[in-house]
């Protein structure tokens, strides 16, 4: 029998053993012996966390380094936790599983706001102290990474080390400083130190926020000289020269995303006002097709699977995309693999690719005009007119395609009820579009309109990251505005609307946009027994609503508050590229519903241009 | 062609449903190159097919997988291509051409072998036990389906048992007619002396899966022909 961290008497009453076991196609061994241990963590279940292609991309790049090996941990579920808590059982990485309390690393990846408690379930759990400050030299080093870290601040005090920007260029650097401070006797806080002045790093114990009495922050400063004032976003500049797990881990039970993930490329050129990952991930950067070619070979080879998904935001901007979709097609036509495309502009390409690789009756045509009307639309700087919708449910329509899928946003800045009902009219639209084109003697069926919306939330480093976001209530009655005027629609009966939860997205406004101050309500919002956040089955609010009244904290300070343009903001001291001047701009442009080209057309000077590669230097 | 392939599950994979089991042999068909074929139609899936679920928990050296391929694979280059690809979890053990008419793995088991251990043993005569239970001309139980009892006899469905050491091991029936499940045998022991275990407090394993040929059993392993 392998090594197993839980008896079989606790795997056999729990849900899906498997979660916890690790020993998959791919999973990486090695000897411990002198090696850095480093531990992986997706702050969900194994089943998301298996299908994030980060986590596997660092997996890879930290075991090709001989003088590593990394393992992975997620959250372990609601029925397990409450086992390990009964009895002491400490929490353990899948591969050796060994404490990762005896890890030199542990690294998380934020990728929402809704996992913040996750993050304390794993400290918790590991025998971690919770906060930064209260770790020994026995604990491991706790970082963390990904999108959420572009705010650090709600959840900086549980972090030793912050990575911002892409994983690939910094590691090496922190693995080697890490390596040369143990050598001489390991102390904890020297290291920090050390390592707040490595590229990317941010330290937050090296840093201190000061107040002014209205609560809005006074200064941020670094509290010591050797330590620098701003962080630079970490970026690969050439896509196709970098890690690429080739050999990625193949979960046994089903994960969410069960297929071979094909980066086509990084960041975007559209500009959507809204968007926090079109304005971090600048600029856009290509992967060289030839090198896909390679990669979805040995990737298909080294996994069995039998689907392949391209990856990318706005992937239509690829400009080889349809050389790589006929490669794919050709390829594997009769090896029975399905070829996936999401993100993609609804046109006649995209369905020809899309009626060559997938069965058109079970398949959807998904647009996301963000917005009902055209004003707010160009408010939003959604490149996207009526016309396109229209054209582009047209040929799907004359294709064979009978159902549509629309996603919108509610509580954007500066919307009407006009915009609202826009909603719905766009979805009477296309209704009404596809039975004036489909004879009636030619309709299989009903056409389907799905539209659905989600509650807008302002994030940092958006032009948006200023404005006041709804309350609950308002978000309500917008939902209730659309859903009157659905119903005053034509076609009505061929139109479903659903609409998301304001309760989630108002927390999430309160921690894409908080500061340091949060830490203490999340901490006792997992204490009142808040878990799985981002998970409706066990999302509660009123864990939450005791923290911040016991802490004393007003959760509208932080998202129902428009903020000057002059305010410090808690994440400030990072420095994506992207200026603040350009924000700025781009704010103004909002208002008087300006369009602002993309970066193909013209460049707009955002500041991106000072990572030497991608758009800003096509010729 | 249509070939079985036999193979071990054991270690941490015995906490991987049957559902995954298929899904890990579709992958690692793909992985070793086996020529398998498809289905037609809108949705092709591999043509493939299992022995009956092995329960959670049980290790099993008797497992088999029917696969219908494109085209012939010599048994060795075939074992050697799966056993590269595949996790030291599951193990390779056969790959053998079935004869043309021949019953799916599903379908043709009629009895399996166990071992059967007790995780803390009960303080009895086991071999007492199991000699007097074997004296038996009939043993009357109860056997529960989802929706009735049942009262069966239980003596003629198992059809050799014996005891060595702290071990059980047992032929019974199996498959789609009078399906029996070890711990039910164990309990038909062990009642005289007014005990009764559960699942949990059992070590089993499949040692291997048996059909019927001509009024006797043979393993499920011994149908098809090494292809050279």
């Amino acid at each position: 029998m392998d090594k197993l961290a839980l008896e079989n008497r606790i795997l056999m009453s729990v849900d899906k053993p498997a979660r916890y076991i690790g020993h998959e196609v791919n999973a990486v061994y090695k000897d411990p012996e002198g090696r850095i241990r480093f531990c992986m963590c997706f702050p969900d279940i194994y089943e998301i966390g298996m299908s994030h292609l980060g986590i596997q991309i660092l997996y890879d790049m930290l075991n090709s380094f001989d003088d590593v090996w990394c393992e992975r941990v997620y959250s372990v579920w609601t029925d397990l936790h409450k086992i390990m808590k009964d009895e002491h059982i400490p929490l353990f990485a899948l591969e050796s599983q060994e404490p990762v309390r005896s890890f030199d690393f542990l690294g998380i990846t934020l990728q929402y706001e809704m996992c913040y408690t996750n993050i304390l379930q794993i400290l918790d759990l590991s025998g971690i102290p919770i906060y930064s400050r209260d770790r020994s030299d026995d604990d491991p080093i706790v970082i963390c990474g990904g999108p959420c870290t572009y705010n650090p601040e709600p959840v900086a005090d549980f972090f030793d080390l912050v990575y911002i920007g892409e994983g690939e260029t910094s590691y090496r650097e922190l693995l080697d400083l890490y390596k040369e401070c143990r050598g001489q006797g390991f102390d904890r806080k020297s290291f920090i130190r050390k390592a707040a002045s490595i590229p990317g790093i941010y330290a937050p114990s090296c840093y201190e926020p000061e107040y002014n009495p209205d609560g809005t922050i006074k200064d941020f400063v670094p509290l010591y000289e050797d330590v620098p004032e701003k962080i630079e976003k970490q970026v690969v500049s050439e896509l196709s020269d970098t890690y690429y797990p080739l050999k990625p881990v193949v979960p046994y039970i089903k994960a969410t995303q069960d297929r071979v993930v094909l980066e086509i490329q990084r960041g975007c050129i559209r500009g959507c006002r809204f968007c926090q990952a079109g304005s971090v991930y600048r600029p856009l950067r290509e992967r060289d097709e030839k090198t896909l070619e390679r990669f979805a070979r040995e990737m298909i080879k080294n996994t069995g699977y039998e689907e392949i998904s391209l990856s990318s935001l706005s992937s239509s901007d690829y400009r080889e995309l349809g050389k790589l979709c006929d490669f794919l097609i050709r390829e594997f036509k009769d090896e029975h693999i399905n070829i996936s495309l999401p993100s993609l502009r609804v046109d006649a390409f995209s369905l020809d690719v899309m009626s060559a690789v997938q069965d058109i009756r079970k398949s959807v045509v998904t647009f996301a005009p963000e917005a009902g009307s055209q004003r707010m639309r160009n408010v939003i700087n959604k490149g996207l007119t009526k016309d396109d919708i229209l054209n582009g449910c047209l040929q799907a329509f004359l294709g064979g395609w009978t159902r549509v899928k629309l996603y919108f946003m509610l509580g954007l800045p500066y919307e009407t009820e006009e915009d609202m009902e826009g909603i719905a009219e766009l979805s009477n639209e296309i209704a009404k579009l596809y039975y004036d084109t489909i004879p009636k003697e030619e309709r299989q069926c009903k056409v389907s309109i799905v539209s659905s919306t989600s509650f807008f939330v302002p994030k940092p480093f958006t032009p948006f990251q200023w404005a006041k976001m709804d309350t609950m209530d308002e978000f309500r009655y917008k939902a209730h505005v659309v859903n009157e005027a659905m119903r005053r629609q034509l076609n009505y009966k061929s139109i479903r609307y659903n609409w998301h939860a304001a309760d989630v997205s108002v927390l999430e406004g309160v921690m894409a946009r908080g500061d340091r101050r949060l830490s203490s309500v999340i901490y006792r919002a997992y204490e009142n027994g808040a878990l799985f956040d981002a998970w409706t089955e066990t999302f509660s609010m009123e864990p939450w609503e005791l923290a911040f009244s016991r802490c004393g904290i007003d959760p509208k300070f932080y998202y129902n508050r428009e903020r000057p343009f002059d305010e410090v903001l808690p994440w400030d001291f990072i420095d994506t590229g992207v200026s603040k001047d350009f924000l700025i701009r781009e704010c103004k442009n909002a208002e008087k519903a300006a369009v602002t080209p993309n970066c193909r057309e013209k460049c707009s000077g955002c500041g991106a241009a000072k990572y030497t590669g991608g758009v800003c230097y096509e010729s | 062609m249509k070939v079985r392939i036999r193979f071990s599950k054991k270690g941490a994979l015995v906490y991987i449903g049957h559902l995954d089991v298929m899904r890990y042999f579709q992958k690692l068909f793909r992985r070793a190159s086996i020529p398998v074929e498809y289905s037609a139609g809108f949705s092709p899936h591999q043509l493939l097919s299992f022995t009956p679920p092995l329960p959670l928990g049980m290790e099993s050296d008797g497992e088999y997988a029917d696969v219908e391929l494109t085209g012939p694979v010599a048994s060795e280059e075939a074992l050697r291509r799966l056993r590269a690809a595949s996790v030291p979890e599951i193990e390779i053990h056969s790959f053998k051409a079935l004869p043309e008419k021949c019953e799916n793995a599903m379908a043709s088991v009629a009895a399996s072998e166990y071992t059967v251990r007790f995780s803390a043993s009960p303080d009895i005569n086991l071999k007492e036990a199991v000699a007097s239970f074997t004296a038996k001309k009939e043993v009357l139980i109860l056997k529960k389906t989802k929706k009735s009892e049942k009262e069966i006899d239980l003596r003629p469905l198992v059809y050799s048992i014996g005891c060595c050491e702290e071990c059980i091991r047992m032929l019974i029936s199996s498959g789609s007619s009078d399906n029996i499940k070890p711990e039910l045998v164990i309990n038909a022991i062990i009642a005289p002396y007014g005990i009764t275990v559960g699942r949990s407090d059992l070590i089993m394993r499949r040692e291997d899966q048996y059909t019927s040929s001509d009024g006797s059993l043979i393993s499920l392993d011994d149908v098809g022909a090494v292809i050279i």
